[in-house]
């Protein structure tokens, strides 16, 4: 079974990358963590913007 | 329609180059006096500018309560609760040279509506690519200029140029115009100590910026004032002064603090006897985390301020309504609650909390991922070129000095 290649989404408030590889184990999201997975009242850490906010990106 | 001739100050002698002292302060221990009161007390009552030997500042003036804030927790809760602390604070100091539209003034929701098109320029995924165009070639043509030399001032000759050339070419402004242009955009922030100038420098820039936007807005092109000026905000195009203060705000937020940085690095990474410079230089892969670490470390804007809409408390000291916070990014990037040896360069240090050096919160700095560009690549380079750079030893080794904006005033370096 191969697993869908991990994804990078952004803020587009301030910029802020939640890399799904590395997770942001700062915010209790550990390594791996799916964007689908995390919560949708989550909040960018940078600047509190919601996660409707972010966008897929390919840096 | 052609581009409009910047107005250089009435009196052209004034020269707001000598003025860093009087503004910023010139102490070399400010983080020595920053530890000891975050050591008495987390909320400090009373001006730190005044407490410093510095001119009281505008806001201080019309709201005369003000607190210090010295945790990482007390400025993280400020930052991070607009509803409670405005950014309305800046309203008499850079809502004064800027105008009343720039970011650091606005609240929500005005702030959240315009801060989007803003930041849309400065996203990392459209940053990297202003690496090669704009900031690699004024890297290189400043490092041209000494590079037969054997010796240079990086402060004067490079730190202090570099980022405000790297605006003004994204701007795509003339280049006879840049020297003027350098020395109206340094006035306009003495609303302590110039007012008179700091408003004529203001009112100048406007003028030519409200010009330079009607101008690029019949001839559009690549340039960021063009995009700025065609941007929309609900179907509706970016008003004109908002347009206008961001361009007033970029020089000073995006240069000032950018050249700042850079000079601290070279300080961190040539000092004692330049090891650290040679290890980075040697493995590359620790050039983000040295750029992570000087920001922590001396981040050049050290402290920030909001307006307390209502009564409310901070790490157990009460505040009342209407008055100043003053919260020390200096001091949070240096709690020993959350740092080990906070006042050590590390590094090997994991930034665990995130440091405040570039804010935190819905004003976060919008140009963050711009300066790492331009830090990383003027490192970069300058270890590619000059592999063996190393302080003069026949000059003053380098000082970081001020109490807001601080930066070394010279970093004498030798080269082979
Ligand atoms: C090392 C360099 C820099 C440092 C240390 C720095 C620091 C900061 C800090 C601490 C804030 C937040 C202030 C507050 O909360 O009141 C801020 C905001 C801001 N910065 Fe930077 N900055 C840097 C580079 C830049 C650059 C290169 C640009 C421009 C492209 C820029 C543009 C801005 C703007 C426009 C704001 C206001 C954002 C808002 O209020 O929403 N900065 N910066």
């Amino acid at each position: 079974m191969t697993s869908k290649p991990f994804r990078k989404w952004m803020c587009l408030n301030c910029g802020y990358i939640y890399d799904e590889e590395v997770g942001d184990p700062e915010e209790g999201l550990v390594p791996g963590t799916r964007w689908e997975d995390i919560p949708d009242d989550w909040t960018c850490p940078d600047c509190g913007t919601s996660k409707a906010e972010f966008e897929m990106v390919e840096i | 329609m052609a581009i409009p001739r910047i107005q250089d100050l009435d009196d052209p002698t004034f020269d707001p180059y000598v003025s860093d002292e009087v503004m910023f302060g010139s102490m070399p221990d400010m983080h020595e006096r920053v530890a000891e009161v975050r050591a008495q007390c987390p909320v400090h009552k009373g001006s730190w500018f005044t407490s410093m030997g510095l001119m009281p500042t505008p806001e201080e003036q019309v709201w005369p309560e003000v607190y210090r804030v010295m945790t990482y927790d007390g400025v993280q809760q400020v930052l991070n609760n607009p509803e409670i602390f405005s950014n309305r604070a800046f309203e008499p100091t850079l809502g004064s040279s800027f105008g009343p539209h720039s970011l650091s003034v606005l609240d929500n929701p005005e702030h959240l509506k315009y801060r989007k098109i803003f930041q849309k320029a400065f996203l990392p995924n459209v940053v990297g690519r202003w690496g090669d165009v704009y900031v690699q070639p004024v890297i290189d043509e400043l490092f041209g200029a000494f590079r037969e030399a054997g010796k240079a001032d990086l402060v004067p000759q490079f730190s202090q140029l570099y980022p405000f050339r790297v605006i003004y070419r994204m701007l795509g402004m003339p280049d006879e115009d840049l020297a003027v242009f350098q020395k109206l955009m340094l006035t306009q922030i003495f609303f302590s100590f110039a007012p008179d100038k700091a408003k004529e420098a203001s009112e100048k820039l406007g003028t030519y910026f409200t010009a330079l936007i009607e101008e690029r807005l019949e001839n559009p092109g690549e340039d960021l004032v063009s995009a700025l000026a065609t941007a929309e905000v609900d179907g509706e195009r970016l008003p004109v002064a908002y347009v206008v203060d961001f361009l007033r705000q970029l020089f000073n937020a995006g240069g000032d603090t950018t050249y700042r940085a850079t000079a601290n690095l070279l300080v961190a990474l040539l000092r004692d006897g330049g090891e650290l410079y040679r290890r980075v230089r040697d493995d590359r892969s620790l050039l983000p985390r040295a750029v992570e670490e000087v920001i922590r470390w001396e981040s050049p804007v050290s402290s920030t301020n909001r307006l307390v809409l209502r009564d409310t408390e901070i790490e157990g000291v009460k505040i009342p309504a209407n008055s100043v916070v003053n919260a020390s990014l200096a001091s949070a990037d240096r709690d020993e609650t959350k740092y080990a040896c906070p006042e050590k360069f590390d590094i090997d240090r994991e930034q665990r909390p995130k440091h405040m050096g570039f804010g935190q919160g819905p004003h976060v700095c919008i140009g963050q991922h711009l300066a790492r560009v331009e830090i990383t690549r003027a490192m970069e380079t300058l270890m590619d070129e000059f592999p063996d750079l190393r302080l003069d030893p026949d000059e003053d080794e380098p000082v970081i000095v001020g109490a807001m904006l601080r930066s070394p005033r010279h970093v004498h370096v030798r080269f082979d």
